[in-house]
């Protein structure tokens, strides 16, 4: 099977373009069919995505009216053309593309930016938090102008749009059922301007998409002409899929044991630095770790190089990268002023000689979560150092579920979780402020508690100062006061690592440093992957 | 009975830790958000009344949100269920067909290589667990071999009969897709196979262990002085009283095979009900555990009640008493 | 003229002790027409004998030597599907408990039907429940109609055990074999029964082997006794004389041994004290 068919295809071909070369070239030309698979259930309406394989759905199905660019930097526009700011920076008006088709055939025009505005604040989930509080309202100027107002200035608004896709209005009202803003519809349906359209979708078992034809920005001469993105598979099924040629790329959540034969197998790997980071939450509220001191000994008491040891895939391939602080690097913010904290257990015995606890009091928990085995080590090595220089810490797991309700209050949240954070959008904010602000307490984002004002005042500044400059300045201080504060051992940048069957080509995964780091799934862009036919 | 179950299992679903709106809203969720869906999902409401509301929508057919898959579940129980249906009948097929003639072998030919090697068989199905199975049977027959798919129901390019009954196979035959069922079937022997081995394994040890008991009874050796062939006996005159006793045993094990397929469904991609029911868990999907058990006890109940029925229709002293 | 004749069967059964000697060297003759008792306590062998008359002890842990005439043939030497040809239809049996004896799953008329079927298939359905009903008569059972559509379980013992005849009597036996035929049977009905059994055995010309513990049970029955010890015959002859002059000490104790009233309970014989064995077989 694994090879007849290539060579059935291959002869085919000889035969076709012997009789009818010029008529057939063309459509010899498209790509095969894609096959990958994530692990948690794909959500099809871009008012209700969050996940990582909802992102995935949304890059391909939809556009927003900005996206970020490659290699990095301000966004740069998608469906819309161009922008202008009022100077106080409440004022966004945006001209839109002309002749964008959605998958209907019917036109992109201001009306479906104001109605899937209208649409994700009505049904108030996904993403549209982002929003809240900050658009005062939205307009339509003309068929190709819209203007948003915000309340106040919000610098990461312009960032924000990247996660707001716009839905096809026609379609939607024209298919909607008993008020739901045609959520029925859209839990089956696709209605956006992306490369692909969704043909059939089961959020259990699988979504299946195909080229839209006339996507505006075009599509890759070899990229798939259909796509079947699959959910939780076991990992056994996907190293039997792939060496069976009949997937083509893993999620990143495949153990890397696995991603490791696979590689030795003949396949191959891909790595993607993500904005976002592990990190290892401390409840600062809580004793003994309530005083800086005694996080501060912790950090020093943590064997780095052990790790990051773990995080080896391959020899060249490892899927995590030292962090520096809760800002990986790429991000606005990222400095390279603050030092990397060491391994030195000097230092550490140094700083718990400090703290106000020691001895009897010096009992932690450090827990990590059942869903994701391979944090056990982390704890252990944390465990192994923390034990080293006098503290008595016992290792536990947690369910998701049972963790996730934990940490909405103080004194259930634990005094070590270990946690990975993903930003939402490609704006710092969208990271640290659900992690740092005193307002976003009670999420397991925020299993560190930080309820300090000059925190809180940070983190206000960087969202009403549009100076882009200053940003960068805030962020930068932001960051060195968090490492000084150090709510959190910083265990790495979230880097994903895929494993590809050879026969794909996927830049944007493969070289992906060139494309920016992921917030969410840009890197999945079937239209610039090249599958074989 | 089942009222109970439903009470017992809409109580329980609520113990479980975690929110279930939290789960389903994702990680940024706000907590006017959270505080928003919960009031949809009436989980701000009293738990009598949150019962009331399923009751009520149970009788219209509506079995409330998934806040996993953002479906009604109705929509996913049906969805589900046939490819769940399908899978536990192929193995509970591959169960008796396999498990009751080594048994019946086994039992005839006590103590002799037969029995040995039968019991061999049912033992290794017996201790080891269909996902062990599951794997194994990917590792031979997909990895190495590869000559049988690991997958889904059907090939990605082959499209699934218009819905009947929901199970591919009959479908696809009730409609003359020839190559669909074939494809179906190449799909269903594995997982179908992994599911069935354990319970395999017990019904050939119960049919043996019944057979010999009838075998020993006056009545076959009565048979044999009156000129019985041995193949009548076995097929026959011994059968029908050794099989019912484990015909009851035999309905249990097929309705057991429902909550047992959901690692085997993992393992193989089935889309089926074990799955689904496991995933409404880890997302503390209320409704959806819900309706997942109670479909599983309605299934144990019906099935129960099948086998009790067939059971007293063969058995003539139970289908005489009751007249 | 002799229909049965036993020449010096042995039959010894292999086990993970070693081997135990079921009959030693044992010759019995049953002539057409003839009634015989094969007495003895229970594992003296005489259960062994009737089963391996018909043949229903053949497997690899079984040694056997000696010779079993039926007509001339020696059914130890015939192939097991000739030996088929003969159960049930040439010689045919009646067991010990009646109601376990018939199948709880199938009705008396099926039975009857596949006891028949199993050495003819040619016979006129229209008839044949006529027939069944005759033979049900002959064994002095009222509602034959019912019985015939009844289960074992339906029946009291006494009836089972008259279904048991009759069907042992259904493709007209040259010989019938009947261990312990009343002994599950109520006191109170194990004459009845013995005596329906002697009747229509004696009317049909029939021959019989009784096999039994009781030789009370034994005297109205059977025209000549053999008695039976540790897989050895001690004593043969008419019942007449070995009830009026029996020649074996062991004949003797069972004579004694013989209850006022026809008791299903084992004579108690101080059987381990003495030693029987020592003394020749006794031939009247």
């Amino acid at each position: 099977m694994k090879f007849s068919g290539g060579k059935m295809r291959i002869f085919k071909i000889n035969l076709l373009s012997l009789l009818v070369t010029s008529l057939f070239s063309l459509s010899l030309m498209a790509g095969g069919t894609l096959r990958l698979d994530e692990v948690a259930i794909g959500e099809a309406d871009p008012a209700k995505a969050t996940d990582f394989a909802d992102g995935i759905i949304m890059e391909n199905v939809y556009d927003a009216l900005v996206t970020e660019p490659q290699g990095g930097g301000p966004v740069v526009g998608k469906l819309a053309k161009d922008w202008e700011v009022s100077n106080d920076g409440t004022t966004i008006t945006f001209h839109l593309h002309e002749g964008v088709k959605f998958h209907s055939g019917n036109d992109f025009t201001a009306d479906d930016v104001v109605y899937s505005y209208e649409r994700l604040m009505g049904l108030k989930l996904g993403w549209s938090y982002l929003f809240d509080g900050w658009v005062k309202g939205i307009k339509k100027i003309d068929s190709h102008k819209v203007q948003f107002d915000l309340n106040e200035p919000y610098a990461p608004f312009m960032s924000s749009l990247v996660r707001f896709y716009i839905v096809d209005s026609a379609t939607l009202k024209a298919n909607e059922t008993d008020g739901d803003m045609g959520q029925a519809y859209l839990s089956a349906n696709s209605a956006g301007t992306g490369a692909y359209s969704i043909t059939a979708h089961d959020p259990n078992v699988e979504t299946r998409m195909a080229k839209h034809n006339k996507y505006f920005l075009g599509i890759a001469e070899m990229a798939p002409n259909e796509v079947i993105l699959k959910y939780n598979l076991d990992a056994p099924t996907v190293r039997t899929l792939i060496a069976n040629d009949e997937h083509d790329i893993s999620s990143n959540w495949l153990p890397t044991d696995v991603k490791a034969a696979i590689a030795d197998s003949g396949d191959k790997l891909a790595k993607v630095v993500s904005a976002g980071g592990w990190y290892f939450k401390i409840n600062t509220t809580r004793a003994p770790l309530d005083d800086v001191n005694c996080r501060k000994a912790l950090a020093y008491a943590l064997d780095y190089d052990s790790l990051v040891g773990t995080f080896q895939v391959t020899d060249d391939i490892a899927a995590g990268q030292k962090a520096r602080g809760p800002i990986p690097q790429g991000m606005i913010g990222y400095s390279e002023d603050v030092p990397l904290v060491e391994y030195n257990l000097d230092k550490a015995r140094d700083y718990l000689s400090k703290c106000k606890y020691s001895g009897g009091d010096l009992d932690v928990t450090i827990n990590w979560i059942a869903e994701v085995p391979f944090e056990e080590s982390w704890a252990l090595i944390l465990q192994q150092g923390a034990m080293t220089i006098g503290y008595n810490a016992t290792v536990e797991t947690l369910p998701w579920a049972v963790f996730s309700e934990n940490v909405t209050k103080p004194e259930t949240t634990p005094n070590i979780s270990i946690v990975a954070v993903q930003a939402q959008t490609p704006d710092p904010d969208g990271l640290i402020y659900n992690m740092y602000h005193s307002a976003a307490a009670g999420t397991w984002q925020s299993a560190e508690w930080v309820q300090d004002d000059k925190i809180d005042a940070m983190l206000n500044a960087g969202r009403t100062t549009i100076d882009a400059q200053k940003r960068v300045e805030i962020y930068e201080d932001f960051q060195q006061a968090i490492v000084d504060m150090q709510p959190d051992l910083f265990i790495s940048d979230l880097v994903t690592v895929y494993a590809m069957r050879d026969e794909i080509k996927a830049p944007t995964l493969e070289n992906s440093a060139e494309y920016g780091f992921s917030t969410m799934a840009q890197n999945f862009s079937f239209r610039l992957m090249e599958v074989p036919n | 009975m089942l009222i109970g179950v439903s009470i017992l299992i809409f109580i329980i679903a609520r113990i479980i830790p975690g929110d279930p709106a939290r789960m389903a809203l994702g990680p940024t969720a706000t907590q006017e958000m959270v505080e928003q869906y919960r009031d949809k999902l009436h989980l701000n409401d009293p738990i009598h009344v949150q019962y009331w509301f399923f009751i009520k929508g149970i009788t219209q057919g509506d079995l409330g949100e998934s806040v996993y898959t953002k479906r009604n579940v109705t929509t996913d129980v049906s969805t589900y269920f046939p490819a769940t249906l399908e899978l536990i009948i192929f193995a509970a097929l591959i169960m008796v067909c396999v498990g009751v003639p080594l048994g019946i072998l086994a039992g005839r030919y006590k103590d002799k290589s037969i029995d040995n090697i039968s019991r061999l068989i049912s033992l290794l199905g017996v201790v080891t667990p269909s996902f062990v199975w599951a794997v194994f049977l990917m590792i031979i027959f997909a990895f190495y071999l590869d000559i049988l798919p690991v997958a889904g129901r059907l090939s990605q390019d082959t499209v699934a009969p218009d819905k009947i009954t929901g199970l591919i196979i009959i479908d696809s035959i009730i409609r003359g897709q020839f190559d669909v069922t074939i494809d179906a079937l190449k799909h269903i022997i594995l997982p179908a196979l992994a599911l069935s081995l354990s319970a395999l394994g017990q019904a050939s040890r119960l049919t043996r262990s019944n057979i010999t008991e009838v075998y020993d009874k006056q009545y076959i050796e009565m048979a044999r002085a009156y000129g019985y062939n041995e193949f009548k006996i076995a097929t026959k005159y011994a059968l029908k009283p050794a099989m019912i006793p484990t015909l009851t045993i035999l309905g249990l094990d097929f309705a057991a095979m429902l909550g047992n397929a959901f690692l085997v469904e993992f393992v193989f991609a089935w889309p089926g009900i074990a799955k689904y029911g496991v995933q409404a868990i880890l997302y503390k999907d209320l409704n959806a555990i819900t309706a997942t058990t109670m479909i599983i006890a309605t299934f144990f109940v019906i099935t129960n009640l099948i086998v009790d029925l067939v059971v007293a229709y063969l058995n003539p002293k139970i289908r005489l008493s009751g007249k | 003229m002799t229909l049965l004749s036993i020449r010096n069967l042995e039959v010894q059964f292999k086990h993970y002790e070693g081997v135990t000697k079921a009959l030693k060297k044992i010759s019995l003759d049953i002539k057409e027409g003839e009634k015989v008792a094969l007495v003895g306590e229970s594992g003296s062998g005489k259960s062994v004998t009737a089963r391996m008359i018909l043949g229903l002890l053949s497997n690899s842990n079984i040694k056997k030597n000696g010779e079993i005439f039926f007509e001339n043939i020696d059914l130890l030497k015939e192939s097991s599907s000739q030996i088929k040809q003969i159960r049930g239809n040439e010689i045919s049996m009646i067991f010990q408990d009646p109601v376990s004896s018939l199948n709880p799953y199938f009705t008396v008329k099926k039975q009857m039907l596949q006891a028949l079927e199993n050495h003819t298939k040619d016979y006129d359905k229209n008839t044949i429940e006529k027939y069944f009903v005759n033979l049900l008569k002959d064994v002095k059972i009222e509602d034959p109609e019912r019985v015939l559509n009844s289960y074992a379980f339906q029946l009291s013992g006494g009836m089972a055990q008259r279904v048991m005849i009759s069907m042992a009597l259904i493709n007209n036996p040259k010989l019938i074999l009947a261990d312990e035929p009343t002994t599950a049977l109520d006191v109170t009905v194990q004459k009845n029964v013995l005596s329906i059994m002697k009747d229509v055995i004696s009317q049909k010309k029939m021959s019989m082997l009784l096999i039994s513990h009781n030789l009370g049970v034994v005297r109205e029955f059977a025209d000549k006794i053999y008695v039976i010890y540790q897989g050895r015959i001690l004593e043969e002859g008419s019942t007449e004389k070995i009830f009026n002059s029996p020649g074996h000490i062991y004949t003797q104790t069972l004579l004694q041994a013989i209850p006022k009233i026809n008791s299903s309970k084992l004579p108690s014989l101080d059987s381990e004290n003495l030693d029987y064995l020592s003394q020749p077989k006794f031939t009247h």
